[in-house]
Formats: structure tokens, C-alpha cells, sequence
């Protein structure tokens, strides 16, 4: 141990001595938080900073470079392999890499924390602080501790100035731009990371969801530690035949780790997200009275949330009574479904377009479902929203265009994997599952607080829930007015939502995105009043947007352009109470799904009626 | 003693080093050799910087192979490039030096003075390495390498690059080193191994002879050295005659006369008379011949 220290006492002196490296050291710090200062507005933007962290590792890289190049230059290694403390001298320059990476990382941390708290005084709480400093321990300083190791054997293994290239060519395969950019393919590059392995924003309850490290880091650090301390060891340290064999067998022995274990460092690498919000659901498929006039009753859900990997899959089993063998079942497409079976056989099925279309054998039974997701936004590592309204699980298509209106009571037995931290409509009954009847399962996990019919996530207060809440009932008594409705959907309890930037409603339930800056009232017209199939022209002349140039392009991906300016030049003629009068027409005809030949047409006749 | 049992390096199909025996008793001993005959790597052999492919070695009873570490306690090295931290003083290179060779932490400053006064540094023990001559520094290499008092002393082409008083210098101190050690002297200056060597180990290509002392090497140019004072014209056929090599020329430019010695089998010229030879020309002699 005291030639350990010793070993870190000389290495420290000859660091100090010279000054480059110090000096390449602060300014990347005075760079790292001067540059980004502008985007610094609270402790949750640490994440951001992943470029800045690459170009700090880069820096790292080739500092291990030098220190391999500083000890050939002097001719070190044949000095002091013949040393009886060789090993420890080696083992001593890992203590003191490790040191000098600490040291860096603390005096960043401490840099960029007083800067949040004595600049822009943001404060924070102590658990804030632990996330922020186990994220930043795993996403800074091991890599920086890593990419030095990485750049030594580097310059050893290639001791000539092409192994700079090299080293930056290993820069952009293990930093997160492989993510960005998918050099090498990212089920691989997790593994070889040397940063952060979710780069991709992660909504959640939590506002710190991002900087949660899983196990799957832990499993991942290890492994690099594994297999750079092994290269290490076997290149610079005097070892027998029997300790070198066994480090080559425990080399490649790590090297399988990827292959069998149950946690993966890149919980969240979402090319493909899915796109809630806005609607409750959409499809574009023709929904048939016949295939959608079914009863399904008596849900016996099994949920598992893989947090590690975070996905979530489930097996479901309803009772269908239907009057027709072709039903349409409406399912999120980020919902994958690995096999439908009808009283335990399996049964021919088509899911796309958020629909799965089947055919039943008989028309009274058992559906049992297994579907997965990987994409559906709702879904984070350590928590999710699992809400009523919305078809994360087999319901009726009618239902899922408005829960409000077709919304029907059914009985739910639900065994979740995890219970903790869950809030739920159903009740939490002894055996741990959740049970009860419903319009719909809301299963939420995280932290949220229930306070006088209001469930609402932790840092949220109820105060801004009642405005919001207020909020929505002016705007339902403005759009009733419009349209002449009288829609009034009770919300005896309130849900907010935070993963769900969404309003909707079913008959004994209010779901609030928590903030309410977020396009309130055109969520609650499209998620209450609207019934399925395109309403986007009758929303952009609800809206009085028909004229503005964005929502005339969105109009054209559907309309040609002759049809969306004849639209728009007689709107324009139209007075405010004769476009009042069209809009009630269309709403209590068709709920808004007005075909545009309809809308000119009715808009010529309005128009000649003067 | 030091002994040396069929002692082969390979590496990969290069033969460096060809069942090599030998055994040293304290005592300088030089081992001389062209350059890539394989002198550096038997001294990395016996620094423990590289494992034989075969043979085994013996210090003082204790088997290299068996007592690695304890080995690594009992020799001193010093490369032919000295490893130094340039960042660091003597007095603190040394220390960190002493402490990877084990020297106990109180015994440590005490050593390291006597060592420098040793080497004649003491006055520069707290100079920062990089700003030490070359001499000096082959000084602090040859102190790293005696500062635990090593039973086996490897030194590798110690004196290539210094001046002559600081080359004079070194030469007393292996000398003196010798006494109750074995030192071993690598170098292809055969001036350094006749002024310090008792014993010499010839090595070429990666093949060792022993020879027990100085005048068997130049005893092998016995009656083969020739000096003679030639004119140019005689110079030049001289040493264009393959059977001929010129080891000493010296110009006399006033009438053009050339002093010079021969090593040749046969008299090279009528005037040529016979000479005693120097190690050099031993050296000379046992190189054509192998």
C-alpha cells in the first residue's frame, strides 16, 4: 500500500511538472461550461453536454496516447520491467490514471454544480444531487478512466503517429456518435460505449428518467473494466504462463457477456418513436359497423415492464361475444403481437394501421394476446403511463376514436411483474393483483401523489391541476358553444399525465397533460368531439387556420391544391355566422368527418344563400 | 557465480541467442560483439526483461526461472538506454527507483547519498533529471542500477556517447564496482573492456565464447600483426588485398609516407615487420574467424 501511494506520489509530482497537461485540463473545464452556458437553464440539461464529454474523452484518448508515447520516449519499460515491484508500479499507474481522471471529473462536476447554484442560483434537492452524481460518476469520469487506459494500449499495441488516426477512429465507433450515426450496429456499440448510451431524450414522471443509470450500465462498465484492466495487465505486467493464460481465458471469456446478459446498457435508442399525443388514436383503416359490433369483457392481464431493456409485453385474455366471426380489434402498431389464439388455438390475423383485423372460429370465447413494444412513448425505464383511453391494450376501434362517447364498463384482473410504485383505477387487492370493472385499466408507474380525486405526478402541484382542470371545463363550454353540443364530460377523477402529452375523457375519468401550456383546447375538440376518419379539414376550419400557410401544407400531403384553394377562397367570402352555421351542420352530421367535395359544396350553397 | 546452462532465444524464427553456456565469478567481465550479435539480448535475459526459450540460469544457487522476483532483488541493470522520469530530481528518481527495488523506506535517504557520492553527483541530487548532461545521466543510470547493492551488475554499452574524462571516470567505477560482484560489461569498444575487463565473453550471431582473460583474445592475433611504414603506392595494394586488414593507419604527409598495422596470415609486404597485437586486433582476428 505505501508503495502504491509512493507510486502516486512521484507519478503526481512528474503530472505537475508538466504544466500541459494541466493546462489542456482547465481549459477544456473554463470551455466545457462557457461554451454551452447559454443552454444551461437547470440541473436536467447535464445530459446535453454529451458532446462536450466526447471532446473531453478525445482529450483523454490521446493523453493515455502520450503517456505511452512519454514512456517509450524514455525508455521506461525496459527500465523498470526488471524491477521487483514492476506489477505495482504498472497497478500504481492504473491508481493514479483513475486519480487524475477523478480529480478532473470532481473539479468539472463541482465547476458546472456551483454554476447552476451561485450563477444561475438554481437550487436542488439532495436526491437530485445523488442522481446527478451517480450519472455523471458513470457517464464522465469512467470513461474518461477508460479512455485513458484505451489510448495507452493503443500507442503500445501501434507506437508511431498513425495511432492517432486510429485513436480517433475508435473515438467516433465507442463515443456516443455511433448512436447519432450508426457506424457499427447499435446493439453492438452499446456494449463498446464509452459515454452515454441514451443519448435520446427520455420523458417520465421523473425529470431526472435520463439520468438514471440501470443495471445495464453497471453490467457494461464492468465488462470494459474487464477487458481493458486484462489488456493492460497483459501487456505491461510480468506475469507467469499460467496468470497470463488465465487472463486471456477471462478476456474472452467478458467478451461474452453481450451474449447472455439479462440487462442491456442502451435502454433507450428510439429511431422509431411512436407519435401519441394529439389523438387518442387514429387509423386510416375503414372501420365496419359489423366488425366492430362485439362485446369484450373480463381482462385477465399478466404486464411485465423490463425495465432494463425498457420494453414492456404482456399476455391478455377477453371474453369476445360477437355477432359476426370478422372483428377489428383496435392496438397501437407499437404494440407488436406475437400470437392471438381463440380458445387456446391459434387464430390468422392482420395488424397494421393501429387495427388487428381476425376472424373468429366461433363467435362466443376466449382471445388470449401476447403483444410487446419497444417504441411506445409512454413507456420509460423506470416508469410509465398506462391510461384508459388510449388502445395499449385489445379494445373496441369505437371506443379507442372516442372513449368518451363509446366508452363501456368492463371487469380487469391485472398481475403486474412489479408492483411498487404503482397507481392504479382498479384496486390493489391482497394477492397483489390488480382488479375491479372500468372503462378502461390505468396503470401508472411512478411517483405520483392521489389527493381528493386527483392523481397527479410528484412535481406537480394540485393547485395548477384545479386551474388546469378549470382550464379544460371553460374550454368545453366555449367549444359546446360553437357547435352547438352539449358535451360534459364529468371528470369525477383527474389523472395527469405527464408521458401522455394529451387531453381525453371517458365517462368517469379525466386524463390532463401536466402542463397546460400544451395545445389544451385543440386536444379536448379532437380527443371528445371528433369521432374517427379524417377531420383535418373541419379541424383547420374549426380552428380559423385554413388560410395559414403550414396548415395548407399539412392539408396538401391529403388534397390537391386546386380543391384546398377553392376551400380557402370561399371561406374567405363566408361571414363569421355563416362558417358558424357550416361548422354545426358538419359536427352534427358526420362528427367532423367532412369529405372536401361535401365542404365546397355546402360552402357554394351558403355562399349563394347570401 | 553465475551460471549459464544452454541458455537459447528465439524470436519468432530468429535464432538471437544459440545454447549458450557459461559461468562468471565476481569479477568485470566483458562481453564484446558486433552490433546484432545478441549482446543486448542476453543482457535482457539476465535482467529477467526477457524469458529465455530454453536453458536455465543460476545466480548464487537461485534458479531464474523458480525465484523470478527474488532474482530481480539481486541484480542491477542498466540498459543501454537509460529509463529515467526526465520530470523528476535525482534524489527523488532515485527514491522512487529504491522503492520499486524494495529498499526499505528508512534505509532509503542514506543509501541514496552514499550512491551519489559514489558516482560524484552528489552535488547535483536536487537537479531535475532533464536538465543533467549525458554523462551524467549514464552516472544516475549506473547509481538506479548499484543502489541496492546487486550481487549481479548488467551494464549495456554504458560509456557509447560520453567524453573522455567522464568515459575514464566510468571505467574506475566499474572497476571498483567489481570487486565483490559480478559486473557484466557489454560494448563493442574494445578500449573499455582492456582498460576494465578481466574476463571476456565473445559473442556473433548470437554465439558465445568465453575466454578466461584479455590476452587469450589478443593472443589470437599472435604473430599475425604486422607494422609497416609504406608509401602510397604500396599502402593501396595493401588494402585492396582481401587477405590483408588494416586495423591502425597513420599519415605522414611530409614524404608521403603511411605507418600503419596489418593483421594478415602471411608478411604483406617485404618491409613489413612483426608486431605485438592489441585486444583490438584479437577481436579482429576472432570476428574473420568465426
Amino acid at each position: 500500500m505505501i508503495i502504491l501511494l509512493s507510486i502516486l506520489k512521484y507519478e503526481i509530482k512528474q503530472f505537475l511538472r508538466r504544466p500541459i497537461w494541466i493546462v489542456l485540463f482547465i481549459v477544456s473545464i473554463i470551455f466545457c461550461i462557457v461554451l454551452p452556458r447559454e443552454n444551461f437553464t437547470d440541473i436536467y440539461d447535464l445530459p446535453s453536454m454529451v458532446y462536450f464529454v466526447m471532446c473531453i474523452n478525445l482529450l483523454y484518448l490521446f493523453y493515455g496516447a502520450e503517456e505511452a508515447r512519454f514512456e517509450q520516449r524514455n525508455y521506461l519499460d525496459e527500465q523498470v520491467r526488471n524491477l521487483p515491484y514492476q506489477n505495482k508500479y504498472r497497478l500504481g499507474k492504473l491508481l493514479y490514471w483513475s486519480l487524475i481522471s477523478f480529480t478532473y471529473y470532481l473539479i468539472f462536476f463541482v465547476s458546472i454544480l456551483s454554476y447552476y447554484l451561485f450563477y444561475l442560483q438554481v437550487g436542488f434537492a439532495l436526491s437530485t444531487f445523488q442522481t446527478t452524481f451517480v450519472y455523471t460518476f458513470f457517464i464522465w469520469f469512467i470513461p474518461f478512466f477508460f479512455s485513458t487506459i484505451i489510448g495507452y494500449i493503443l500507442y503500445s499495441l501501434l507506437p508511431n503517429i498513425s495511432c492517432y488516426l486510429l485513436i480517433i477512429i475508435v473515438w467516433f465507433l465507442i463515443m456516443p456518435y455511433n448512436s447519432m450515426l450508426g457506424f457499427i450496429p447499435t446493439s453492438l456499440g452499446a456494449w463498446l460505449i464509452n459515454g452515454d448510451p441514451n443519448i435520446t431524450k427520455v420523458i417520465s414522471v421523473y425529470d431526472m428518467e435520463i439520468m438514471k443509470v440501470n443495471r445495464g450500465y453497471y453490467v457494461q462498465r464492468s465488462f470494459m473494466l474487464i477487458i481493458l484492466v486484462c489488456l493492460y495487465t497483459l501487456l505491461t505486467f510480468n506475469l507467469k504462463k499460467v496468470g497470463r493464460y488465465s487472463l486471456v481465458l477471462l478476456l474472452l471469456f467478458s467478451l461474452c457477456i453481450p451474449y447472455f446478459s439479462p440487462f442491456v446498457p442502451q435502454i433507450n435508442n428510439r429511431q422509431t418513436n411512436s407519435n401519441i399525443g394529439q389523438k387518442n388514436f387514429f387509423t386510416e383503416t375503414v372501420l365496419l359497423e359489423k366488425a366492430t359490433d362485439y362485446t369484450l369483457n373480463n381482462y385477465i392481464f399478466d404486464i411485465n415492464h423490463h425495465y432494463s431493456k425498457h420494453n414492456l409485453s404482456y399476455k391478455v385474455k377477453i371474453n369476445v361475444s360477437a355477432d359476426n366471426s370478422d372483428i377489428q380489434l383496435a392496438l397501437l402498431d407499437d404494440f407488436k403481437v406475437k400470437d392471438i389464439k381463440f380458445n387456446n388455438k391459434n387464430v390468422t390475423y392482420i395488424h397494421q394501421d393501429n387495427i388487428i383485423a381476425l376472424s373468429l372460429p366461433e363467435l362466443h370465447g376466449e382471445i388470449t394476446l401476447t403483444a410487446e413494444t419497444e417504441t411506445y412513448d409512454a413507456i420509460a425505464p423506470t416508469s410509465y403511463e398506462l391510461i384508459a383511453t388510449t388502445p395499449w391494450y385489445p379494445m373496441n376501434p369505437k371506443e379507442a376514436l372516442n372513449p368518451y362517447k363509446n366508452g363501456n364498463v368492463e371487469s380487469y384482473q391485472i398481475n403486474l411483474s412489479e408492483l411498487s410504485s404503482v397507481t392504479t383505477n382498479l384496486e390493489i387487492a391482497n394477492d397483489q393483483k390488480l382488479q375491479g370493472e372500468a372503462y378502461g385499466p390505468t396503470i401508472l408507474k411512478g411517483n405520483y401523489k392521489e389527493k381528493d380525486n386527483y392523481l397527479y405526478p410528484y412535481s406537480v402541484e394540485i393547485e395548477e391541476i384545479q386551474i388546469n382542470k378549470e382550464r379544460v371545463f371553460n374550454e368545453i363550454e366555449n367549444i359546446n358553444d360553437r357547435l352547438a353540443a352539449n358535451l360534459a364530460p364529468s371528470c369525477e377523477s383527474v389523472i395527469v399525465t405527464t408521458l401522455y402529452p394529451a387531453f381525453s375523457a371517458n365517462p368517469s375519468e379525466c386524463y390532463l397533460y401536466k402542463n397546460e401550456d400544451i395545445n389544451q383546447s385543440n386536444n379536448i375538440f379532437t380527443n371528445v368531439y371528433l369521432n374517427g376518419g379524417d377531420t383535418s379539414l373541419f379541424e383547420a376550419i374549426f380552428n380559423n387556420v385554413i388560410e395559414h400557410e403550414s396548415w395548407q401544407n399539412y392539408l396538401k400531403r391529403e388534397y390537391d391544391e386546386e380543391t384546398i384553394t377553392r376551400i380557402t377562397s370561399y371561406y374567405k367570402r363566408l361571414s363569421e355566422e355563416q362558417r358558424t352555421q357550416l361548422i354545426q351542420k358538419w359536427y352534427k352530421e358526420m362528427e367532423g368527418t367532412v369529405s372536401a367535395e361535401q365542404m365546397i359544396q355546402d360552402m357554394e350553397d351558403k355562399y349563394a344563400e347570401g | 557465480m553465475l551460471k549459464v546452462n544452454q541458455l537459447s532465444k528465439k524470436f519468432k524464427r530468429r535464432i538471437a541467442l544459440d545454447e549458450t553456456n557459461f559461468i562468471l565469478e565476481n569479477g568485470t567481465i566483458g562481453l564484446l560483439g558486433p552490433n546484432g550479435a545478441g549482446k543486448t539480448t542476453l543482457l535482457r535475459i539476465l535482467a529477467t526483461y526477457y524469458e529465455p526459450t530454453s536453458g536455465s540460469i543460476k545466480l548464487n544457487g537461485k534458479d531464474y526461472l523458480k525465484n523470478r522476483e527474488i532474482i530481480r532483488q539481486m541484480i542491477g541493470y542498466m540498459p543501454q538506454n537509460i529509463g529515467l522520469f526526465p520530470q523528476l530530481k535525482v534524489k527523488e528518481f532515485l527514491s522512487y527507483i529504491g522503492l520499486m527495488r524494495g529498499i526499505e523506506r528508512n534505509d532509503l535517504s542514506g543509501q541514496i547519498d552514499k550512491i551519489l557520492q559514489e558516482v560524484n553527483l552528489d552535488n547535483k541530487s536536487n537537479v531535475k533529471i532533464t536538465s543533467l548532461s549525458g554523462g551524467m545521466k549514464q552516472r544516475v543510470g549506473i547509481a538506479q542500477a548499484i543502489m541496492h547493492d546487486p550481487q549481479l551488475l548488467l551494464v549495456d554499452e554504458p560509456t557509447a556517447g560520453l567524453d573522455p574524462e567522464e568515459r575514464m571516470r566510468f571505467r574506475n567505477l566499474i572497476k571498483k564496482l567489481a570487486q565483490n560482484r559480478i559486473v557484466v560489461f557489454s560494448t563493442h569498444i574494445t578500449e573499455d573492456i582492456a582498460m576494465t575487463c578481466d574476463k571476456v565473453l565473445l559473442i556473433k550471431k548470437g554465439i558465445v565464447s568465453k575466454c578466461e582473460n584479455i590476452h587469450d583474445v589478443t593472443n589470437l592475433a599472435s604473430g599475425k600483426v604486422w607494422s609497416l611504414a609504406a608509401d602510397i603506392e604500396a599502402y593501396n595494394r595493401i588494402a585492396a588485398d582481401s587477405r590483408a586488414f588494416i586495423s591502425q593507419v597513420s599519415e605522414q604527409n611530409e614524404d608521403q609516407i603511411v605507418n600503419c598495422r596489418i593483421i594478415a596470415e602471411e608478411q604483406p609486404h617485404p618491409s613489413a615487420k612483426q608486431a605485438f597485437p592489441n585486444l583490438e586486433e584479437g577481436y579482429m582476428v576472432w570476428l574473420q574467424g568465426n
